[in-house]
Order: C-alpha cells, then sequence, then structure tokens
C-alpha cells in the first residue's frame, strides 16, 4: 500500500514536473521531491558503478586506484537537480523577459561521488516512468567543476537553505549553478565563457545571460556541436 | 606487449570456438549477446592485422586505448570526435592538431581552420573520415545494437562516434571507446570531448546510450575501411 502511494505521488510530481514552464515554487518543489525520491536509487547506483569500474577504465572514471571504488560513496547531503534551456525558445528570449519560463526538465539529478570526502566521480540518475535509475557513471571532469562551484558559492543562512541546481544550455554546451530568490534567477558559470563573456563562478543576472545566449541561439544549426 | 597478448587470445579463442556456427548480427538486431563472428583482417600498415582475424566472440568487457581529446571550439564536438576514432587501435591515424579535421571539412586546407580560427569555421559538422582515406558506415538515426557495438569495438578494434540529439534542439557527438557487461546490464563506455579544455570519460547504460530523457539518437559512424586506390 506505501508503494502504491509513494509510486502515486512520484507520478504526480512527475507529471507537474514534466509538463514545461517551471516557476520558482515549481522549481523548490520540482528539487525537494527529486533529492527524497532518488536517493535510494542513488545507493543502487553507486552498486552499478563499482561493477563498471575495472583495471582498464578506473583513471578515466576518477579514481587514483582500483580500491578506491571500495570505499567511493555518493555524497547524498548535495545532489544537484538539472533543468535544461530548450535552443528554440532561448532564440525568442529579449532582455527584460522571464527567464523561469526558460526552463524545462528536473528529471535528471547528479550525485558526487566521494572518496575520502573528495569529489571524485559522479552518478546521474534520470525519472522515468518507473521512478528513479543510474543511467550514467563517471564524468569526473565536471563533477570537480559542479561541486567546487557549488562549494564556493554563497551559502546565505535561510530558511530554508537556499536550492541550488544546475542549468543546462545543451544545444550551446553551456552549464551553470543556478538559484533564485523569490522571482529573481541567477546563474554561476562553471567555465569561463570561451567568448570572454563571463568568468567561472560569478554570480549573474539569467535574464542578462539568456539574452546573451539567444543571439549564440539563434546562429547555431541542428549539426553536432 | 598487448598485441602478443591479444594475438594469443584472439588463437585461443579461434581454438576453443573451432566447428562453432558464427553469424554476424543484422542491424537492428536485438541485444543478445553475439555469437561467434567471422572476420577478415583489413590489413594494417605494418602488414600485421589490424582488427581480429577468424572467429572473433567478444568478451564480457573490453576498453579501447583510446585517448579523450577535449573540443578546441564550442562547435568542433564532431572534429574532436573525429581526432579520437582515427587515434584508436584501428586506424592509429594521428591527427596532431585538431584544426585540421575541420580545415579538411570545409574545404580550407592546408591549415585554413587553424590559429587564428576563423568563424566561419566554428560550426557544427559531421567527421569527414574519407578525408583521410577511410569509407564508413553511417546508421540512419538509430543506435549499434549491443551486439554491434561490443563487434565494433573488439572484433573490429575500433571506436565509433556516435550523436546525441537534444530534444530541446541542437546535438552532440562523442565516441564509443568501451564497453562493460555486467550479468543483464549493459554499458557503453564514452570518450566525451567535453567540456572544452579537458574532455571526460562516462560509462552510460545502454539504454541511455540509445536515448535517454532528454535526447534521442542521431547518427553513428563506425566500421572503417581504408579506401583502396585504383
Amino acid at each position: 500500500m506505501r508503494t502504491l502511494v509513494l509510486c502515486c505521488a512520484v507520478a504526480a510530481v512527475a507529471a507537474r514536473n514534466l509538463s514545461g514552464v517551471q516557476q520558482p515554487q515549481r522549481i523548490d518543489d520540482a528539487i525537494d521531491s527529486a533529492v527524497v525520491y532518488s536517493k535510494p536509487a542513488a545507493q543502487a547506483a553507486m552498486d552499478t558503478f563499482r561493477r563498471i569500474v575495472n583495471g582498464q577504465n578506473y583513471k578515466a572514471l576518477g579514481f587514483a586506484s582500483l580500491g578506491d571504488i571500495q570505499s567511493a560513496t555518493p555524497d547524498t547531503t548535495r545532489p544537484l537537480v538539472a533543468f535544461h534551456v530548450g535552443r528554440d525558445s532561448l532564440r525568442k528570449y529579449h532582455r527584460g523577459g522571464d527567464p523561469f519560463t526558460l526552463l524545462r526538465g528536473g528529471d535528471r539529478i547528479f550525485y558526487a561521488v566521494l572518496v575520502k570526502k573528495r569529489t571524485r566521480s559522479s552518478i546521474i540518475l534520470a525519472r522515468d516512468t518507473t521512478g528513479w535509475k543510474g543511467v550514467s557513471y563517471g564524468g569526473p571532469v565536471t563533477a570537480k567543476l559542479y561541486w567546487t562551484a557549488l562549494s564556493r558559492a554563497p551559502h546565505p543562512l535561510t530558511t530554508p537553505p537556499r536550492r541550488y541546481y544546475l542549468v543546462q544550455v545543451l544545444a550551446l554546451n553551456t552549464d551553470f549553478l543556478a538559484f533564485h530568490e523569490d522571482t529573481v534567477l541567477s546563474l554561476i558559470p562553471v567555465l569561463d565563457d570561451p567568448q570572454y563573456r563571463w568568468r567561472a563562478g560569478a554570480s549573474l543576472l539569467a535574464d542578462w545571460v539568456f539574452a546573451l545566449l539567444a543571439v549564440d541561439a539563434r546562429a547555431a544549426d541542428d549539426l553536432p556541436r | 606487449m598487448r598485441r602478443p597478448l591479444r594475438t594469443v587470445c584472439v588463437v585461443l579463442a579461434g581454438i576453443l570456438t573451432w566447428g562453432c556456427e558464427g553469424s554476424k548480427q543484422p542491424p537492428g538486431a536485438p541485444n543478445t549477446p553475439p555469437a561467434a563472428v567471422f572476420y577478415q583482417s583489413q590489413g594494417g600498415v605494418s602488414g600485421l592485422p589490424e582488427t581480429r582475424d577468424a572467429v572473433c566472440t567478444p568478451p564480457d568487457k573490453w576498453q579501447l586505448n583510446v585517448p579523450v581529446k577535449p573540443q578546441e571550439t564550442g562547435a568542433w564536438c564532431w572534429a574532436a570526435s573525429t581526432q579520437m576514432v582515427l587515434a584508436g587501435p584501428f586506424p592509429n591515424v594521428t591527427v596532431k592538431q585538431q584544426c585540421d579535421v575541420p580545415s579538411r571539412y570545409f574545404g580550407l586546407t592546408p591549415r585554413g581552420c587553424c590559429a587564428p580560427i576563423p568563424a566561419t569555421c566554428v560550426q557544427g559538422g559531421w567527421p569527414p573520415f574519407d578525408k583521410y582515406g577511410y569509407t564508413w558506415t553511417e546508421t540512419p538515426n538509430t543506435a549499434l545494437s549491443w551486439a554491434e557495438v561490443k563487434e565494433n569495438l573488439f572484433c573490429r578494434n575500433q571506436a565509433f562516434a556516435f550523436t546525441w540529439l537534444w530534444d530541446v534542439g541542437g546535438s552532440h557527438m562523442m565516441v564509443g571507446s568501451g564497453y562493460v557487461t555486467d550479468g543483464a546490464d549493459q554499458f557503453v563506455c564514452v570518450n566525451n570531448p567535453l567540456p572544452m579544455g579537458s574532455g571526460q570519460f562516462y560509462c552510460h547504460s545502454y539504454n541511455e546510450y540509445v536515448s535517454g530523457t532528454n535526447h534521442r539518437h542521431g547518427k553513428d559512424f563506425y566500421n572503417l575501411v581504408k579506401l583502396v586506390k585504383k
């Protein structure tokens, strides 16, 4: 019975979050739901990760030794839920718009994989109709970028604590750590912009960033990049 | 050291499977482990076979030694992927500078896309393996079957390039360089040319490689064969 109730709750939240446009409260709800319901799957994914790692791939997956994977744990205290920005909607964005209307998703969550409390790698979980499950394992570079940015980001003493999440502009290969206060969405780049418009770690207004990226999105085609 | 060991393994596999009947999995076949696969050498520069001869039975896991190459502009995943596929054990072609790939693709040789990189070169594209003397097989926006993944990586000794089409527009190319089988679970290990400046390595579940919550599958480029000059 409890399983049934849980499944219904997850399905209801999933349906609401996948329905499209995100608003601040809905983002908060999506994050809280994802963090709670993905946690058991993160533990299961860690077991899977241990079985994937072998003598041929442990270094590329972020581990210093094959033994590291045995003591590795998912960091369940600071997962990052990912939202994405569509290229076509970004193309229509202009300064002064509502950046929240560009955010979609909330159905992927990144967990850092720690070895001796240091971020070494990551696990990505995705939610489908059956719940959360591990889909990708590794990505040591973005793992360090994301959680270094999170460590350096301001953490004001608010109740509830400020929620951080990922905003990915997939078509333009650009990732941000994000947070919002009331109705203001802010972005923290995890890498310097190749066009020198921003530096990693700076807190930027999403409205300003999206207006700049809209120009890039208009120039981008469907070819791989 | 590795090649003699592999040769011994292949010979042993051949002896052990002598008399077994093998067949090549058709494209899009269900994800059943392949039976033994018969192969013919494609011939290497040194005269030694670069791909496995005779019967080929892929093991449960395999990782090619293909170094991750980061893409050097925000639009050159396909150029970095070309560089990585060519750098694999077969065909083992070194492309020293990534800008050489877009230079050839856009017809701006020699070095027309090298520093300073013209804006016209910073665009998406497809791997121009023909410009390096190889033909290839291309999927019509579908993934390789699990059997084909293993066959390509182990039996052909080749990495392959694959494309994800983002549900929200745009696409990205990466390189399959290894695989892991864990019981019923299957994983494709991938060299991602992102992030710029480093690139990185992931193992995706086979289902995620095929499609995911934010992407569907685009074209795969595999089965490189040396062009024969007439």
